[in-house]
């Protein structure tokens, strides 16, 4: 079911309050405007008039375990269905999922995610995927690099016009998924579209900020860096790319070793 | 070959460092048991330190390894690892840090349902979801473990009071790892 307001404060919010009224979904929620919009920990996702904000309820999509695949999951629907929009390969190809799952043009951000599961009630895991779409407009006063949909495409792109990809992806990935079983396939395909893979990037975890050759996604989905023949992984934490790396040179050196 | 070290490389991590190092300020004999149970509870759940109080009984065991470092040649490790978990800007004095005399006492652990990072609070500058002491009902949250940018509430399994804390705001978490405890 698809339900569409023209204002709400936070997509995530209404979907969780209908998971706690009975809906077991799926179920999205869209709105055109989005006033009190919540990003990681606490932070406040801003959300301009004539972007995206999208969120989608299931129940039970996994085991409780693995309910953070789903943010992989979601991550390479938000590619494939911003490709269909853009359709340009020569942007296309630029396209790239920043772990774990804001969407980047040459770095910029297009999309941010953020996932919530909540137990509604004994044995009823209500999770939900929180989408935010740059489709003509980027928030002012952002601390990192963004884009929108409209400036890569060179012409007018509505929030409308992305949903019906947005949600025809996401059907896709999730079925692809499979409840669990199918993150092996997940995880590759997101490792297709990753941006920086093999190059020196930084993770900012709050309290120290680590660089290191990005060398992969482990079988949970947490970020792997190489530094000094030493393996880090990281469950949360902050990515940033760094803009002059060569992926073709890093590679090279990352096989080397 | 990534996957299999990723699980080699878990399962050392809760017990890898240096013996627990026991200081105690005992007027009395000590309960060597309660010592080898607190001792076991320290390394089953990554916590520095803890300490307790029974009568007039104080014990503090303190672990000094921080590091969660993997030496090469470990079995089935392709490389040395080190487990990476945020930690919150904030660095106000958790409740573990003061989980006093109640620790041992009776009550039923909380376990992890999930490898992530625990948060004690919504955000660094809200107030905590629960305090030692704190009475809680069946579904009250207690709890957020964040993993990979999904936050999933941890919710008390019961009623009861919180009797300890076991973890530190930000602080990595195993799959299976007793959270806290509610007699």
């Amino acid at each position: 079911m698809i339900e569409h307001h023209q204002r709400l404060g936070s997509t995530n919010d209404e979907a969780l309050r209908r998971a706690r009224e009975g809906a077991r979904g799926p179920l999205f929620i869209i709105a055109d405007e989005q006033f009190a919009g919540r990003g990681r920990h606490g932070k406040v996702w801003q959300a301009p008039p004539g972007n995206l904000n999208i969120s989608l309820l299931l129940t039970n999509p996994a085991p409780v375990a693995q309910l953070p695949e789903l943010g992989f999951v979601a991550g390479v629907a938000v590619h494939g269905a911003l490709c269909e929009t853009l359709r340009d390969a020569q942007v296309t190809a630029a396209l790239k999922i920043k772990w774990p799952n804001d969407i980047v043009h040459h770095g910029a951000k297009l999309s941010g995610l953020m996932l919530e599961a909540h137990q509604v009630q004994h044995g009823v895991q209500a999770c939900i995927i929180g989408i935010g779409i740059n489709c003509r407009a980027i928030p002012d006063g952002l601390p990192y690099g963004a884009t929108h949909l409209a400036a890569l495409a060179g012409r007018a792109v509505e929030a409308a016009e992305v949903a019906p990809h947005l949600i025809a992806a996401l059907g896709r990935e999730i079925a692809l998924h499979g409840g669990g079983a199918g993150f092996a396939g997940i995880r590759q395909r997101w490792l297709a579209r990753a941006a920086g893979l093999g190059t020196m990037v930084s993770v900012d975890t709050g309290s120290a900020r680590r660089s290191g050759i990005f060398q992969t996604i482990d079988m949970h989905g947490r970020l792997v860096l190489v530094m000094d023949g030493v393996e880090a992984r990281f469950d949360a934490g902050d990515v940033f790319l760094n803009p002059s790396a060569n992926t073709a040179t890093s590679r090279k050196e990352l096989e080397s070793q | 070959m990534v996957d299999t070290s990723a699980r080699a490389g878990n399962k050392p991590r809760a017990s890898v460092g240096n013996a627990p190092a026991i200081k105690s300020v005992a007027s009395n004999a000590i309960d060597t048991a309660l010592v080898a149970r607190l001792a076991k509870l320290l390394q089953d759940t990554d916590l520095g330190e803890i300490e307790v109080e029974k009568g007039d009984l104080r014990i503090k065991i303190v672990r000094h390894s921080t590091a969660t470092m993997m030496q090469q040649g470990a079995p089935m490790a392709a490389a040395p690892m080190q487990v990476v978990h945020a930690l919150p800007a904030s660095k106000a004095p958790t409740s573990a840090a003061t989980a006093r005399e109640e620790v041992v006492q009776s009550g039923e652990p909380v376990p992890a349902p999930m490898v992530g990072t625990a948060y004690l609070r919504a955000s660094p500058e809200a107030k905590p979801f629960i305090e030692i002491g704190s009475k809680v009902a069946a579904g009250d949250r207690i709890m957020l473990i964040e993993a990979m940018k999904t936050f999933n509430d941890i919710l008390s399994p019961r009623a009861g009071t919180v009797t300890a804390i076991l973890v530190n705001d930000g602080q990595p978490v195993e799959y299976g790892q007793p959270l806290m405890i509610i007699e």
